[in-house]
């Protein structure tokens, strides 16, 4: 039984405003194994992006982490002094976000972008940095990179500087890259050679992928396992391919029978009533239950915590409760119909 | 038989992307066009929808704009009805066909007048088209509107961004349908909304053609989107037709090597860990375009013809390989 | 999943639930809770501020009602109270000067309170005209852009390159020569207010054409002209609006500007007749006697005169950061 590499535990991001506490992420925890991909899914306000800000320590004042734990390879890092942070960010784990144009300096050279990260985490010299810095514009598939890497961040395209970013992202070999939704600026043929060499490249360096984004399909191509977000709050956990087929969480469930396909033409996509809280409403209880088909009266006063239903697979919906002594899932509460 | 609503022949639009003329004089160079429309052709049946689908760089929005008249072709035409729209709209015939059509924008934030309030912004096209109705009868149009595409009536007394962006894309909504027009333009209707919401819009947008009978031009990158809303789709490459066929047979069968590609890109989540080819190059720029046909730096079955000549569309496909029987 | 029909479900509800119903008249409750009050409460500078204005300009308002004496009533006048210092009495007439009397044995206290009138009168009529020619010249620069565009900027560029002060005495100086003698004091006035508002409408007219070009982009513009609406109602009703705020802070800005700009011409005998004296020429009055020991002919229209510009400045100040979306 394998250390997870990061481990998060009851993570909870405040906003204190004057009109009260804004909650952005609520009590969430979960791991992400060596090498694996993690999804985290969910749409505008779900809080995934505030997720992999938090644990990057990045949050913007007033915000702040209000209680939980990141741990790193065994390590808390939520509570790291500044200076101790700055050597996790980088060569621990490694960041791509999602615009490629503002997260190059427009002003530099990419060898100076890229040599400036690497020598700050690794001690090589300049020759050496920069051979290095070549080489990982090989690997991220720049064309003729000895001559590229002395160009300027405008003078790539769309998909050559998210690959760039990647390159920045791995200089320092990192075991965790999280990845805040690399591909959504991008047109869709390049959106699948990004993904290609995202996988690929922390299949080889053996670094594991947190991936943030609201793009269901690319996390079906490229995760291992997905966590389904909704108001602050992680719905489900699970296997890509069980989630997909057989999501538990009716909000899962529902998401999924939203989204089109490309194989048959359905006359109706499921459709979900209403849409999801602004942060200072959000409903007692469980955040979905005013949208919620199987509503019962006590997702109306408690939240319900996550239970593992399956290995690797966790859920956090009173249709599974954690003693399970009447388990009524929603196959069989259809059966009962 | 269903008639054909809207006729689309040979539409070209160039922008003039060249220097000031100040800088040119000095520099010694010439001026720059942009072709963001080449030669496109299509036409669109009453009662259906019909999908332009393109990456960006590949004009689907210009040529939405040149449909509703935002924008004028430099060459080509557009017939609605029977009408040709070439030499803009003006005078009272104008106004009657103006009612007809309508648009629907992408960012519904950007769409509504932030300082007006949602009655006011509804009621617009009643105020335009039909000035006959007093404010009681607007107030009753309004109302209904709004309950027809989801929201109440009292909603009409609220501003814009005390809205989510589904429901300021319904007030987007109601505005088009309000002086009943019989065919509606949407450029990116669903790419600024989340997936939830976008399924509501998708769903309600179905359900009013076939209540009123509306004829759709849908614009989208969006190709699953696209499989779910359209009767026929239009492939778009750099400002011209790639392909041209009714949804299924191009989804089932696409012949030209770019809907391929685009298809076998698409991450789609029923294809969880599928085997894809590799995808090569991206989209040259729009300003210096490859030679001949457009997609022939990328294209796996290009040989010295498609570099010189520009493929015309012939069966619906552009292309030289499909044409000369090399595509498999 | 059945299909839906929007349009039945609507048609099943009776009309008077479908009336959108009137606004609710209370924006006061609204305003208040708002963030803008909020971060106007908060500033101690700016709550003073705002009350040595809105004092000033009460006091201004009202000053027939309540100034001690009429200091342009020769009859009340006596030359034996001249020069008497603050908080003193006249030798002459036994009355009490608060802030001392001046050559002439008018009460310093009085003349600043009518003062100020004449001085905000000139400015605000100034800064309104400055705003209205300014606002009108930027919509229409910013909406047709090409040669229009051109030429309203290089006439912008042109007067802003010239010190107000420069302008206003050169319209004067016209003034004087097409104006016949007998009517001059009369429109000296007037001739005031135009002089200083044709100083300082430019910066008006290029922060709204910066900001009508920016909304001319955007889709709510695009959907009425789709309607076709007529560009000078689109440009009144749609971007008018929308382009407001900015003109707010720069007023204010401008008004403080428009004072100053009065009183220094005032001062150097060209503003208004000595008959209606502002601010400014107090000071100038003020001047002549300062080094002789009379300070207080001088002194209180000085500090009444950067009370008023000051506190003018820093409400714009606070406008301009409480109307910033970035900062908020």
């Amino acid at each position: 039984m394998t250390e997870p590499l990061l481990s998060v535990r009851n993570l909870t991001v405040e906003f204190p405003t004057r009109r009260g506490i804004l909650t952005a992420v609520q009590d969430i925890s979960f791991d992400i194994m060596p090498g694996e991909v993690l999804g985290v899914v969910g749409e505008s306000g779900a809080g995934k992006s505030m997720t992999g800000s938090a644990i990057m320590r990045l949050i913007e004042r007033p915000g702040r982490i209000a209680q939980g734990e990141v741990i790193l390879q065994g390590r808390r890092i939520d509570n790291l002094p500044d200076a101790e942070m700055r050597k996790i960010r980088g060569r621990k784990i490694g960041m791509i976000f999602q615009d490629p144009l503002t997260s190059l300096n427009p002003l530099y050279r990419i060898s100076e972008q890229l040599i400036e990260t690497i020598r700050t985490h690794l001690p090589l010299s300049e020759t050496e940095a920069r051979k290095k810095a070549v080489g990982l514009l090989d690997d991220v598939g720049i064309p003729d990179a000895s001559r590229r890497i002395d160009d300027y961040p405008h003078q790539f395209s769309g998909g050559m500087r998210q690959r760039v970013v990647i390159a920045l992202a791995l200089c320092a070999g990192p075991d965790l890259v999280i990845a805040d939704e690399p591909t959504t600026a991008l047109d869709v043929s390049v959106q699948a050679q990004i993904i290609d060499v995202m996988k690929r490249l922390c299949a080889e360096n053996g670094a594991a992928i947190m991936l943030i984004t609201h793009d269901m399909g690319v996390i079906a191509e490229t995760a291992d396992r997905v966590a389904v977000m909704y108001a602050g709050r992680i719905a489900e956990i699970g296997p890509v391919r069980d989630v997909i087929k057989d999501a538990k969480h009716p909000y899962s469930a529902g998401l999924m029978g939203a989204i089109p396909r490309l194989g048959a033409n359905l006359e109706r996509l499921t459709q979900i009533p209403g849409s999801m809280p602004r942060l200072s409403a959000i409903p007692r209880g469980c955040a979905f239950n005013p949208r919620c088909e199987h509503v019962m009266d006590k997702c109306r006063l408690d939240q319900p915590q996550p239970v593992q239903i399956a290995p690797g697979r966790q859920v956090s919906c009173w249709l599974y409760p954690p003693q399970g002594d009447t388990v009524n899932s929603i196959d069989e509460r259809r059966l009962a119909e | 038989m269903t008639q054909t609503l809207l006729n689309v022949r040979g539409l070209s639009r160039r922008f003039d992307v060249s220097q000031p003329w100040l800088n040119r004089k000095i520099e010694g160079t010439g001026k720059l066009y942009v072709n963001a429309v080449d030669d496109v052709s299509f036409t669109v049946k009453q009662g259906e929808t019909f999908a332009l689908v393109g990456e960006s760089g590949s004009g689907k929005s210009t040529i939405a704009r040149l449909i509703v008249g935002l924008l004028e072709p430099s060459k080509g035409d557009i017939i609605f009805d029977g009408t040709s729209l070439k030499n803009g709209l003006k005078g009272a015939k104008a106004r009657a066909l103006r009612q007809r059509f309508q648009m629907i924008f992408q960012d519904p934030l950007a769409s509504l007048n932030p300082r007006w309030r949602v009655f006011d912004i509804v009621a617009e096209p009643l105020r335009v088209f039909e000035r006959s109705m007093d404010k009681r009868a607007q107030r009753l149009r309004v109302g209904e509107l709004l309950t027809l595409v989801g929201l109440a009536p009292e909603d009409g007394i609220k501003f814009p961004h005390q809205f989510s962006g589904g429901q300021r894309q319904r007030i987007a909504i109601a505005r088009a349908l309000a002086a009943n027009p019989d065919f509606i333009v949407c450029d990116e209707p669903t790419s600024a909304l989340d997936v939830s919401v976008q399924a509501q819009i998708l769903n309600l947008m179905k359900d009013l053609q076939k209540d009123l009978g509306l004829t759709y031009v849908f614009i989208s990158h969006n190709l699953q989107v696209v499989r779910h809303m359209a009767n026929d789709i239009g492939v778009l490459y750099l400002g011209r037709l790639a392909e041209v066929a009714e949804a299924g047979a191009l989804f089932d069968a696409p012949q030209h090597p770019y809907t391929r590609m685009l298809l076998d890109a698409v991450p789609d989540i029923e294809m969880t860990g599928r085997r894809r080819k590799q995808v090569e190059g991206e989209i040259p720029s729009p300003i210096d375009p490859p030679s001949g046909c457009a997609f022939h730096p990328r294209c796996p079955l290009a040989n010295d013809r498609c570099k010189r000549e520009i493929p015309k569309v012939i069966n619906g496909v552009a292309c030289h390989a499909v044409q000369e029987g090399r595509a498999a | 999943m059945e299909n839906q029909s929007p349009l039945k479900d609507v048609a099943a509800i009776p009309a008077e639930d479908l009336i959108v119903p009137e606004p609710p008249k209370g924006r006061l409750a609204q305003a208040l809770d708002s963030d803008i009050f909020y971060s106007w409460r908060t500033s101690p500078v700016t709550v003073v501020a705002t009350l040595v204005a809105l004092s000033l300009v009460l006091m201004a308002v009202f000053a027939p009602l309540i100034a001690p004496y009429n200091p342009f009533n020769p009859a009340s006048l006596n030359l034996m109270d001249g020069f008497t210092p603050p908080a003193s009495t006249g030798a002459f007439t036994e009355n009490y000067f608060l802030m001392g009397a001046d050559n002439q044995g008018r009460d310093v206290l009085s003349t600043i309170m009518y003062g100020s009138r004449v001085s905000l009168f000139v400015g605000v009529l100034a800064t309104a005209f400055a705003m209205t020619l300014g606002v009108s010249l930027g919509l229409i620069a910013g909406y047709n852009g090409g040669v229009t565009d051109a030429i309203i900027m290089r006439i912008t560029d042109v007067q802003l390159s010239f010190p107000a002060i420069l302008i206003a005495l050169l319209i004067f100086g016209i003034a004087r020569g097409v104006i016949p003698a007998g009517q001059q004091e009369n429109m000296a006035v007037w001739v005031l207010i135009f002089a200083i508002g044709l100083s300082n409408w430019a910066q008006f007219a290029r922060t709204v054409r910066g900001a009508t070009m920016v909304e001319r982009q955007r889709d709510y513009v695009s959907a009425a002209r789709i309607m076709g609406v007529h560009p000078i109602l689109i440009l009144l009703r749609h971007v008018l609006p929308n382009v407001l705020g900015p003109v707010l802070v720069i007023g204010t800005i401008s008004l403080a500007l428009a004072i100053i700009e009065e009183a220094t011409l005032s001062f150097l005998g060209v503003g208004v007749p000595p008959t209606q004296p502002s601010l400014g020429t107090l000071i100038r009055i003020g001047q002549q006697y300062l080094f002789s020991g009379e300070w207080w002919i001088l002194f209180f229209p000085a500090m009444t005169l950067i009370a008023l510009a000051l506190s003018v400045n820093l409400l714009g100040d606070w406008l301009r950061d409480a109307l910033n979306p970035k900062l908020r």
